[in-house]
């Protein structure tokens, strides 16, 4: 068989005047390096140089890419897709650990409570069977026992094994209060209304408050009662006049009535008065001391009586 | 006036100057035959320091090192001058990015680059001229009159000045001045010596260099070059003749107290022997290269003849029977070129009246002087022994790079590092100016 040899024809192009980034392209073509010599093409040759220059290499090796990643982690970063893909798996990761053993609430410790006030507390607290120390909430359970009125202060934690520790500062009941309607409460110093108490001889210690606003300023009526030890035996109740004074109540129907400036040195001169000349013993109705000026003294209708008698019998003696 | 002539190579200097601050500069030395590359590390400190020292550069060798080196064929050039423009760019590029590679961990990239210009049918001048000097004692302005006062050599149109070195500077009659500012004087002479070119080859050779993206920071003449690698410094003073023969055509420069007096050409050179015996024994081109350097010779004697080798026709190179020639029958082509070569360099010698010189060295350099008993043969016709130069060696220089053929290149690294003083070293002087007072005053003008 005869073999057909092609001759190779050259096409000779007649050249139309190229743009200068088609012509760099056309160097690179293979075709354009024949019947050369060895050697880079000018495009490579410049590329090959570029690339040797410091700020060149630095700028598309470092800088370049470094931009690049900031950019698309910033872009991720504030994804809302990425927030909620996070927040999915941590919640599922955070689901899987609280069911863990380790994790569960076992129990709880209370301190600081009287006995009335821990029962009270412990109808409070409830603990869910499956309850986790990841997912308890803490604060919502100190709120709630926060709102009892005979706690002041409480703070829950979770402590070591699962155990809720309740520290309870207890509101102590300080004195009694009588309201408007007759009706008697515990209150603390700070005048909070703790309880109702129906009986008066349950707390034979406590003094007691009457009158509209005496809850708020009880402590001034506490520190009259400490002062005055003697007067214990015989007071009756204190009593708020007007929001604005005190009145001591004792018994055998005695009022002392306070001034509104100083009442603790008008009492002291009352109980002076008492410790000389037995004033409280004798029959008198009311001591005045709201003008410190002019205390006033106001009998009973039977120490009239008897003002009256003598006075006429000394009356007569000078006659005589 | 001369010095308009010449304002293209004050760029050169301070693109030099640039390339020396940065420390690295690339030479190319671009003949017929062969293209060489160095890029070179310079250590701008100590070459400071030695023109602190002395002005002289005496200890400045130890402050360039050879940091990449590539030689490559040339391609597109003819004795010296350009005919393939893209060709020769491809060449270039292809030295400098290979030197360039093995420059890499020290030079990253160069931008500057010194290269030589080895045809244009250089031709010497000398100029003089004497001024009586302003104020008894020389000073710059002195010397920037002397030089302008020198008349400007023949330049017919298509001839450009290359070279323009102020070589012999006499104050009041005493020569042999080397620095003369500050002399007391009434009168300053200075001998220019001019190196014209043709100047269309050399745009073309600048052409080549600036489509490589490069800044040319020097062009010097190959011979001058050759001449300053191979020539050590006591030939330089006390005067001697550099025979530089190239590929693409031979070429002399004499030196005279340290200072280049005069270049020749011959246009004939190692690629025309090859082409002799090509043509003369039909053989390939590259086989008539192979066996010119391997066994090629200028002296035959009586064993050459009985000496078969190698010698295929074209298309025979490989059969088994090819042909035998004797060692006597090359010789027998080779020396005639060689002959005429020297007896046309002769000639020119003798013109310059190197006869005359005190001086009587005699330095053989470049790839066709290596060819067997060359220098008896320059013996013989110049009636002087030679000695073959081999460059200079400069640190890092390769072993294979360090032969009689590379003279050009290190001569090109030596100009990097100290060039001589040439007329774009000096000032033109400025009319009708008198001092610095007057200077200022006329900036002042120019500037409001």
């Amino acid at each position: 068989m005869q073999q057909v040899v092609r001759p190779k024809v050259q096409v000779e192009r007649t050249e139309a005047p190229k743009k200068r980034a088609v012509k760099l392209l056309m160097d690179l073509r293979p075709e354009a390096q024949k019947n050369r010599g060895p050697g880079p093409s000018k495009a490579m040759y410049r590329l090959t140089r570029i690339w040797k220059k410091t700020w060149v290499r630095r700028a598309s090796l470092i800088v370049l890419p470094g931009i690049l990643v900031v950019m698309a982690g910033w872009k991720l970063l504030n994804s809302p897709d990425l927030h909620a893909f996070i927040g999915k798996q941590r919640d599922a990761i955070i689901a899987v650990l609280a069911q863990r053993p380790e994790f569960a609430v076992n129990g709880y410790r209370i301190e600081g409570a009287s006995a009335g006030l821990e029962s009270r507390l412990t109808g409070m607290i409830s603990v869910p069977g499956g309850a986790s120390t990841m997912t308890f909430d803490v604060a919502a359970l100190q709120a709630d026992l926060a709102d009892v009125a005979a706690v002041k202060d409480v703070s829950v934690a979770l402590g070591p094994k699962g155990i809720l520790h309740i520290d309870v500062i207890e509101r102590v009941a300080e004195a009694l209060w009588r309201d408007t309607d007759g009706a008697l409460w515990l209150i603390d110093r700070e005048g909070v209304v703790l309880d109702p108490t129906p009986v008066r001889a349950d707390w034979p210690k406590l003094p007691v408050v009457i009158g509209e606003g005496a809850g708020e300023v009880v402590a001034q009526a506490l520190s009259l009662f400490r002062s005055f030890p003697d007067l214990k035996p015989r007071l009756r109740a204190f009593v708020r006049v007007g929001e604005r004074r005190w009145n001591v109540e004792l018994d055998r129907g005695l009022t002392i009535m306070l001034p509104e400036q100083a009442p603790k040195a008008a009492l002291a001169r009352v109980m002076a008065w008492h410790y000389g000349d037995e004033v409280l013993d004798r029959g008198l109705v009311a001591v005045d001391m709201r003008l410190p000026d002019r205390p006033t003294l106001r009998m009973n209708g039977k120490a009239h009586e008897i003002l009256r008698l003598r006075d006429a019998v000394d009356g007569a003696g000078e006659e005589t | 006036m001369i010095f308009k002539r010449v304002d293209m190579f004050r760029s050169m200097r301070s693109r030099l100057h640039t390339a020396i601050k940065r420390g690295r500069v690339a030479v190319l030395d671009i003949g017929s035959s062969k293209i060489t590359c160095l890029v070179l590390r310079l250590d701008p400190a100590r070459i400071a320091e030695a023109d602190a020292k002395d002005g002289l550069g005496t200890s400045l060798f130890g402050a360039i090192e050879v940091a990449g080196a590539r030689t490559i064929q040339s391609r597109g050039i003819r004795r010296g001058e350009i005919v393939d423009m893209e060709e020769v760019c491809r060449a270039i590029r292809m030295a400098l990015l290979n030197a360039e590679k093995m420059a890499a961990p020290k030079v990253e990239r160069v931008d500057q680059v010194i290269v030589s210009f080895s045809g244009g049918r250089p031709q010497s001048h000398m100029t003089e001229a004497e001024i009586e000097t302003e104020t008894g004692q020389v000073t710059d302005r002195d010397l920037s009159h002397v030089l302008a006062e020198c008349p400007e050599p023949p330049l017919p149109p298509g001839r450009q000045i290359l070279h323009a070195q102020p070589c012999e500077i006499t104050v009041d009659y005493q020569s042999g001045i080397t620095d003369p500012r500050g002399m007391t004087a009434r009168r300053l002479s200075v001998a220019l010596h001019v190196l014209t070119v043709d100047s269309r080859p050399l745009a073309d050779l600048m052409e080549c260099v600036r489509r490589c993206d490069l800044d040319l920071a020097g062009i010097v003449s190959a011979p001058y070059a050759s001449s300053m690698a191979a020539l050590v410094e006591d030939e330089q003073r006390a005067g001697a003749v550099c025979i530089d023969m190239g590929g693409g055509g031979t070429s002399c420069a004499v030196f005279l107290r340290d200072h280049l007096m005069c270049v020749n050409q011959i246009r004939y050179g190692g690629s025309h022997v090859t082409g002799d015996i090509a043509a003369g024994l039909m053989m390939s081109q590259s086989t008539a290269e192979r066996i010119k350097t391997l066994q090629g010779g200028v002296i035959s004697t009586g064993a050459d003849d009985r000496e078969m080798i190698d010698a295929p026709r074209i298309g025979e190179e490989d059969l088994l029977d090819r042909r035998q020639i004797s060692r006597g029958m090359l010789i027998g082509v080779i020396r005639p070129r060689i002959e005429e070569t020297l007896h046309l360099l002769k000639a020119q010698l003798d013109q310059i009246g190197v006869q005359t010189m005190p001086g009587s060295g005699l330095v053989l350099t470049g790839a066709a002087c290596q060819l067997q008993g060359v220098d008896d043969l320059v013996t013989r016709i110049l009636g002087r022994r030679p000695r073959i130069g081999r460059p200079l060696r400069i640190a890092g220089l390769p072993q294979s790079l360090s032969g009689p053929d590379y003279s050009t290149a290190v001569g090109l690294a030596l100009y990097a590092l100290r060039p001589h003083d040439e007329l774009w070293d000096f000032d033109a002087p400025r009319p009708g100016a008198r001092g610095r007072a007057s200077d200022m005053v006329r900036w002042l003008k120019r500037a409001w």
